[in-house]
């Protein structure tokens, strides 16, 4: 066992995590995907302590512009609600949603594809019809049935999401694991007699990590925009303010205030850029060698 | 009268991090009829000379001194639209990777019209008929089945083959072959050459042949040129140099090669190889590049390149204590 | 032989797949909280006692789960997804009066994606550090992190708002009564806008991906083989080059009709575009199980078909594909 785990070990020494922020740190992109990160997860946590508007009150007159106002910084939606605390507590609702949905799409995919990948034989065959038929289903058509059958709370979105969003996670590791599963080390820990599940989730998954974990940050960016776009249909919890939500109740009212689906919309389109310019980031630190050009 | 002419040619490769000499001051010319090989270890810079006469450097490479005579007429300073006319027509060349070197989606067939269509005015029915007639002419059966094939369909013997045929469509007064049998059986390999030589005999081709491999030199080529790190080792007849080698690293060559000794097995005593690797090109000083590696090395070696100096007529050779043999 | 043998074993894996879809969707009737009967009849409330017991006798909800499952399965098979009761139509009636508007904008979105996703990636590999190149990185990390319903609603105010030069909802203006040629333009004009938004996607997706793809197989030794055949460089980037880079191409826009699809649901809730989006989002909100499912179902044939069809240009494209199955 002990041999096995120096194995494991120098295996994953070949990248140690400081290279890999060598190189993250040296793409100015990568870097600027961090800072948007950071920033809108401070919003997120801080905002809401530090600027206690409730989204639901009626503070000013309606649809007053951005900067007309004091007790308004970025203006006022169609009822005259604040949209500065609006963009504030959406923040936490699209990035709970967000990363749970992204989570449950990994553990699901990881789960089926490495299975699928160790186990090949009947196993492999299953799983990957399965995989083959939550393909078939559009993504947000799908979590959109499961919503509207189910209840339209929080929990119920980003669960609908997780179950939409994973096929692809499931064939990344599939394939991970497959490529790996047959290199030495892990034939050296099987021919040492270890449990299986000793192998899959100890030898063969922390060497199937670095693509895991990019296709994982970049799930984090489809789950935020999955969860933009049920709220925008009204499919989420009505009762918690969420970027989308925003957007789809101000629809109507666009045209003379266009800062009501504006502004949201900004947002969501900065914190998905800041999560996919990690995510490429990322990408290039772990693979040096397959620098994109 | 030399149908090609490579005088003083140099390439350099500039990148962000510098500039190298890939190919440093190389002249040698060929007759028609007639093979030459370019000899020497990967990474010695006969492959960039062989690209240099094509002028296809990859990009960062480029010709900085010397001139390429093709018939008299210079190819360095060439426009890009004439040298185009040249490439496959005059001048062509076959490569080390027959499995990569046809595209994946065209059938074979349509790959060597494709160079007839560029370079002659053939119409339709003559391509075809003259694409199956190079096909037989490589030694293919059932050419007409054989031209519709796609290259995974055909072995790498096959493909290279192909690869010939193509190179040979349009009568090319040179052509080049980078180590043409290096990725094949050493059967096939045999089956190549000889396809080559007769090839040869029928069209009085010049060849370049670039190889690593001495035997392959004794048995194709009239002269050879010896190279390493970018420059000229030594130069003369097969004949001369694999008999009476002057320079260490030919000598070194000559000995990786296994000697078949009639009555006896391959006698391991005579196999050996040269000590140590082709130096990394950015750390070349003012010495011979070969001096860390040679036997005979003293000071000066380290100190200066040695000039090409005449050991007999037409073979010359680039050491400072080259030894008559 | 081989092509309809192959055609035939997809198909019945394509019908395997569709059956799959049906028994979701009956689960899903049945996993829905409250009497299944209470979830078609769609929760409106006034559904009378009557209509509930024509429901149940109609749907066999008083039969055995599986033998429920069987009739469900038969009458889907005979072209019966159940009744609207928003609409009070056919399911099915209702999904092919919806369908023609989703497939003009999907396929439209979907031309443009692909076309100028290969010309613009193209374009930005022939010089991988200049302005082309920059503006498609720029592209796809701005098309892949804007929402495309905010994208829509950004549109709709710069040309509806800001320069009104198209129409921002609707297939067609229905005050105009236009018939004929004047009616397929005013078609045209309000297509512009939608399927832009949702085409514009994929565009900066399919254009980073042949640029990347154009850059590895310009590296590619056939590539070389192309240029020594004299072949010029615009015949080497779109004959040789453009066939091999496209491949990835294809097989990403085939994996990815179905998330196409789901753009789509947005992009026509955006643009009130007549189409199967707009027809389940109306449904979602009435809580019209039997139209929601039917859409699923719909859509979900629509990618399985389109996965066929992926399969079938992938093997005209590469003949390595051929052999295989």
């Amino acid at each position: 066992m002990a041999a096995v785990e120096s194995v494991t070990r120098s295996q994953s020494a070949r990248r140690p995590g400081a290279d890999a922020w060598e190189i993250y740190r040296q793409s100015p992109t990568a870097m600027l995907g961090l800072v948007l990160v950071l920033l809108i997860s401070v919003l997120a946590i801080i905002g809401p302590l530090v600027y206690p508007v409730d989204p639901f009150e009626i503070i000013w007159a309606p649809m007053s512009a951005p900067g007309t106002t004091e007790r308004a910084l970025l203006g006022t939606d169609y009822l005259g609600r604040d949209i500065l605390a609006g963009l504030l507590v959406g923040a936490k609702a699209t990035l709970i949603v967000g990363l749970t949905a992204a989570a449950l799409t990994v553990i699901i995919g990881l789960v089926i594809g490495a299975l699928a990948g160790f186990y090949l034989g009947m196993i492999d065959e299953i799983l990957m019809r399965v995989t083959e038929f939550f393909q078939v289903l559009p993504p947000l058509l799908f979590a959109m049935v499961l919503v509207t059958m189910l209840s339209p709370s929080l929990w119920v979105v980003a669960v609908s999401i997780g179950v939409v969003s994973w096929p692809p996670t499931a064939r990344l590791a599939r394939a991970e694991f497959l490529r790996i599963r047959n290199l030495e080390y892990v034939t050296a820990s099987r021919a040492s007699g270890v449990r299986q599940g000793y192998i899959i989730w100890r030898v063969i998954l922390p060497n199937a990590l670095p693509p895991l974990i990019v296709s994982a940050t970049l799930t984090i960016g489809t789950a935020i925009l999955f969860e933009a776009g049920l709220s925008f249909l009204g499919l989420s919890d009505p009762n918690v303010m969420s970027w989308g939500l925003m957007i789809g109740s101000g629809r109507e009212y666009m045209l003379d205030a266009w800062w009501i689906v504006t502004l949201p919309g900004v947002m969501i389109f900065f914190a998905v850029l800041g999560v996919s310019l990690v995510g490429d980031g990322l990408n290039d630190a772990f693979n040096p060698k397959l620098r994109r050009r | 009268m030399s149908v090609l002419k490579v005088d003083h040619l140099c390439v350099d490769y500039r990148s962000r991090a510098g500039h190298i000499r890939l190919v440093d001051d190389i002249s040698f010319d060929i007759q028609p009829n007639k093979t030459l090989a370019i000899v020497g270890e990967s990474g010695c810079g006969k492959s960039m000379t062989a690209l240099a006469m094509m002028r296809l450097l990859p990009d960062g490479a480029t010709i900085t001194k010397g001139v390429i005579t093709l018939e008299g007429d210079s190819l360095t300073d060439l426009p890009e639209a004439q040298m185009r006319d040249i490439r496959g027509a005059s001048m062509s060349m076959i490569f080390q990777e027959p499995m990569t070197s046809l595209n994946p989606v065209f059938s074979v067939g349509e790959q060597i019209a494709e160079v007839l269509r560029l370079h002659t005015d053939l119409d339709k029915q003559q391509i075809r008929e003259k694409v199956q007639a190079l096909i037989r002419s490589v030694g293919i059966s059932d050419a007409g089945q054989r031209s519709s094939a796609y290259p995974h369909e055909l072995s790498g013997g096959m493909r290279q083959r192909i690869m010939i045929a193509m190179a040979l469509a349009c009568s090319p007064k040179v052509l080049i072959a980078d180590e043409p049998t290096t990725a094949l059986d050493v059967t096939v390999q045999a089956q190549i050459f000889s396809l080559l030589r007769d090839l040869q005999a029928r069209t009085s081709t010049a060849i370049v042949l670039i190889t690593h491999d001495m035997g392959v030199v004794a048995e194709m080529a009239d002269d050879i040129i010896v190279m390493y790190a970018g420059r000229l080792a030594e130069r003369g007849s097969v004949e001369t140099v694999l008999s009476r080698p002057a320079h260490p690293y030919t000598r070194g060559l000559i000995d990786c090669v296994p000697h078949l000794q009639l009555g006896s097995n391959i006698s391991h005593k005579s196999v050996t190889e040269i000590p140590g690797v082709v130096p990394a090109l950015e750390t070349i000083g003012a010495g011979c590049p070969f001096a860390s590696r040679c036997g005979l090395s003293e000071e000066r070696c380290e100190a200066a390149m040695p000039e090409l100096s005449e050991v007999r007529p037409s073979h010359q050779v680039a050491c400072w204590n080259y030894q008559e043999t | 032989m081989g092509l309809i043998w192959l055609i035939g074993k997809r198909l019945l894996y394509a019908v395997a797949l569709i059956t799959a879809v049906l028994v979701l969707n009956f689960s899903l009737l049945h996993l829905a909280p409250g009497d299944p009967a209470d979830v078609i009849a769609g929760e409106m409330g006034g559904a009378t006692a009557e209509l509930l017991a024509e429901i149940r006798a109609l749907y066999g909800l008083d039969k055995p789960f599986l033998v429920q499952l069987g009739l469900y399965l038969q009458r889907a098979y005979q072209g019966d997804l159940g009744m609207s009761f928003y609409y009070n139509l056919p399911v099915v009636d209702l999904i092919l009066q919806r369908l023609p508007a989703t497939m003009l904008l999907v396929f439209t979105a979907l031309s443009f994606a692909t076309v100028g996703g290969t010309v613009l990636g193209v374009l930005a590999a022939r010089k991988p550090g200049g302005f082309t190149s920059s503006m498609v990185t720029l592209l796809s990390l701005v098309g892949y992190a804007a929402p495309i319903f905010w994208t829509g609603l950004m549109l709709i105010i710069l040309f509806g708002v800001v320069i009104p030069i198209f129409p921002i909802s609707g297939l067609y203006n229905v005050a105009k009564m236009a018939t004929g040629l004047s009616r397929a333009v005013d078609i045209a004009h309000h297509l512009v806008l939608p399927s832009f938004t949702l085409g514009v996607v994929y565009l900066a997706l399919y254009s980073r991906l042949t640029r990347a793809s154009m850059l590895e197989v310009m590296q590619a030794d056939y590539v070389r083989t192309a240029r020594a055949k004299g072949a010029r460089e615009r015949t080497v980037y779109l004959r040789h080059a453009l066939r091999n880079a496209i491949l990835p191409v294809v097989t990403m826009a085939g994996l990815q009709f179905g998330s196409l699809i789901s753009g789509a649901v947005l992009v026509e809730t955006v643009f009130n575009w007549p189409g199967l989006g707009t027809l389940v989002f109306e449904s979602v909100i009435a809580r019209d199980y039997p139209t929601v499912l039917g859409v699923l179902f719909f859509s979900a044939t629509l990618v399985i078909a389109a996965n066929l069809v992926t399969d079938l240009v992938y093997r005209m494209i590469d003949p390595r594909i051929r052999l295989q199955d």
